[in-house]
């Protein structure tokens, strides 16, 4: 009308309708609540890591401790990183419905009727997981100190016990680097699943609320929330790996210092200050 | 304007006027309401006899999408045959603003579907059929300043489609026919569509359809299409010109119950733009558009062809270029 029906310059609900809908109970629960879209949210971000990692990180080891294949990994990497994700997840879904015709669910996961098109969601988050797992892994094994690795092998290890004991090990703050940004890139991505029927996840929030932008309950409002929980499950999930990434590295590595090595820092410090004195 | 438009709103008891000014509030409680009471100082006769007799001019606005955008062509190629001096301006946006343009004076005239402007209009408005949705429309555009002409066949409205296969199987015509067997059936639909009054709600009320699983779904689009023809879905809400309906052969089911409020094309017009040879070839171009007309119309749209070129092909196939 003469008269938009809201306020601001782009003709949106205002922010201030943010926090409105998160203090509104009927958002967080139900079936298609909050509480339920970043349970598949994550399910699905999961699920999508699990999968590359399975496939990025032998490959990325086997090529890392060969040395044969860089090239051709380093060029799918890359080349993995130019897909169009949003073209290639319906082309995809459209193929993979054509195919598999199942009404088969999975319990708080997948509902009735989306596994052909989870499988397509899959296949394209994957494809965009891979490559920061797969250089991360290869770089991290190439880049063990050339010393250790000769260490292991006088002392008789063969080269899966190298790989295992020493190159693995030493790989993986890099390798936990890579899995961090894949899960980030992920958590971030995820949301394009919604594009496609059956699916959920905070996407959800998002594709449907651009259907009603103007609505107060399931338009801009509910896909700025939607927003801050995919931002706010980025920043709990990094944290969250890096806790991991303390535990799994070896404190010989990370830098860490146990209470013992800062002493003995300290003590080095005092000696080479001494020898300067003298 | 703006200021005058307010007052008048503040006048008429809208007491959400601060809600509105600062934090925005629904479209439901702050679109362009007639004053409780009638609206006695602007309603005047809606069916206005005595219009201007010279062709006058005007220009022609669209919203931004490629049916509008082509309706508007059509309307405005038939006026300016008719000898009315037409500018364009197509593709504004969506409707808060080109009303706002047609408000302000910037454009004279807009294609609308009546069901949707009827209801911006008179937010408490229940009309329905095609017939009673255009009776109450010229009483709610006249009390805003505003004049419709003749309203076409054809319509732009939300259907319930299955595929030839589905309505062949389950024998379904009109919606009425799925009661029976609904339940074991999947509708895709935009995600409102299963809490909006028209939507799933009318389903059950009206005619006692309920569908045993739901999932949202844009309204029509490559996947929609495609889940429905490889039985994903059995359902889908497509909207009556969507092309892919012929080209895939599906069925609208029909909505004898008016389910769906009618959704009419009709020219909406600023009131004192409004001339007897504007409303003549409005009127004569609505007479000759129905629903598959306009739908074949817009394929050709989707198909690359200006918007402009299809509605001087189509007024000179019909006569009236």
């Amino acid at each position: 009308m003469k008269m938009s029906v809201v306020a601001g310059g782009n003709g949106l609900p205002g922010l201030d309708r943010v926090p409105i809908w998160f203090n509104d109970p009927s958002n967080w629960w139900g079936p298609d609540g909050l509480v339920v879209r970043t349970r598949e949210h994550l399910l699905y971000t999961g699920t999508v890591v699990l999968v590359a990692a399975l496939i990025a990180l032998p490959l990325g080891l086997l090529v890392g401790h060969t040395g044969r294949g860089v090239f051709v990994l380093v060029g799918l990497a890359n080349g993995l990183r130019a897909v169009p994700t949003l073209g290639l997840l319906i082309l995809l879904a459209v193929w993979i419905s054509d195919h598999l015709q199942t009404k088969t669910d999975i319990p708080y996961f997948i509902r009735a009727g989306g596994l052909p098109y989870f499988i397509a969601a899959l296949i394209v988050l994957v494809l965009l997981a891979l490559p920061p797992i797969l250089t991360n892994t290869y770089a991290g094994v190439q880049n063990v100190d050339p010393a250790a690795r000769d260490a292991a092998r006088g002392m008789g290890m063969t080269g899966f016990q190298v790989l295992r004991k020493v190159e693995f090990p030493c790989a993986l703050p890099l390798i936990m680097s890579g899995l961090r940004s894949a899960t980030l890139q992920v958590i971030a991505t995820v949301a394009v699943a919604a594009y496609l029927p059956f699916l959920g996840g905070l996407g959800r929030f998002i594709i449907d609320g651009s259907q009603v932008i103007l609505d107060l309950k399931y338009g801009y409002p509910a896909m700025l929330a939607a927003g801050i929980t995919v931002a706010l499950l980025a920043v709990l999930a990094d944290a969250a790996l890096s806790l991991v990434q303390r535990y799994v590295v070896s404190p010989g590595l990370s830098g860490r210092n146990s209470k013992r090595s800062a002493r003995r820092q300290i003590a080095i410090l005092d000696a080479e200050a001494q020898l300067a004195d003298a | 304007m703006k200021r005058i438009y307010l007052a008048t709103i503040a006048a008429a008891g809208a007491l959400t006027l601060a809600a509105c000014g600062s934090s925005g509030s629904s479209s439901k409680t702050s679109s362009n309401t007639p004053p409780p009471g009638g609206g006695t100082t602007a309603a005047s006769s809606p069916a206005s006899t005595d219009l201007p007799t010279e062709p006058g001019s005007v220009t022609v606005g669209s919203a931004a999408f490629q049916e509008n955008e082509l309706l508007a062509d059509i309307y405005a190629d038939a006026m300016a045959a008719q000898g009315v001096d037409v500018k364009k301006h197509v593709n504004i946006g969506e409707r808060s603003l080109y009303l706002q343009a047609l408000g302000d004076g910037s454009i004279g005239m807009v294609p609308e579907y009546s069901g949707s402007i009827l209801y911006n209009l008179d937010t408490g408005a229940s009309a329905k059929s095609s017939d009673d949705v255009f009776a109450a429309l010229q009483d709610a555009a006249a009390s805003n300043g505003y004049a419709v002409t003749q309203y076409s066949e054809a319509q732009d409205s939300d259907t319930i489609s299955v595929t030839k296969q589905t309505a062949d199987k389950y024998h379904l015509t009109s919606i009425g026919d799925l009661a029976d067997v609904a339940g074991d059936l999947t509708l895709g639909a935009p995600a409102q569509f299963r809490t909006r009054a028209d939507g799933v709600p009318a389903l059950k009320s009206v005619y006692g359809v309920e569908f045993g699983n739901f999932t949202p779904t844009e309204a029509g689009g490559t996947v929609t299409i495609n889940a429905l023809k490889n039985g994903s879905i059995d359902a889908a809400d497509i909207f009556s010109t969507d092309p892919a309906i012929p080209d895939n052969h599906l069925v609208p089911l029909e909505d004898p119950k008016n389910m769906f409020a009618a959704q009419n094309v009709v020219p909406l017009f600023s009131q004192d733009v409004l001339t007897q040879p504007m409303k003549d070839a409005c009127d004569a171009v609505s007479a000759k558009l129905d629903t598959a007309t306009l739908t074949t119309l817009v394929a050709k749209v989707y198909g690359g062809e200006a918007p402009d070129k299809v509605a001087k092909d189509w007024l000179a196939e019909v006569g009236l270029g």
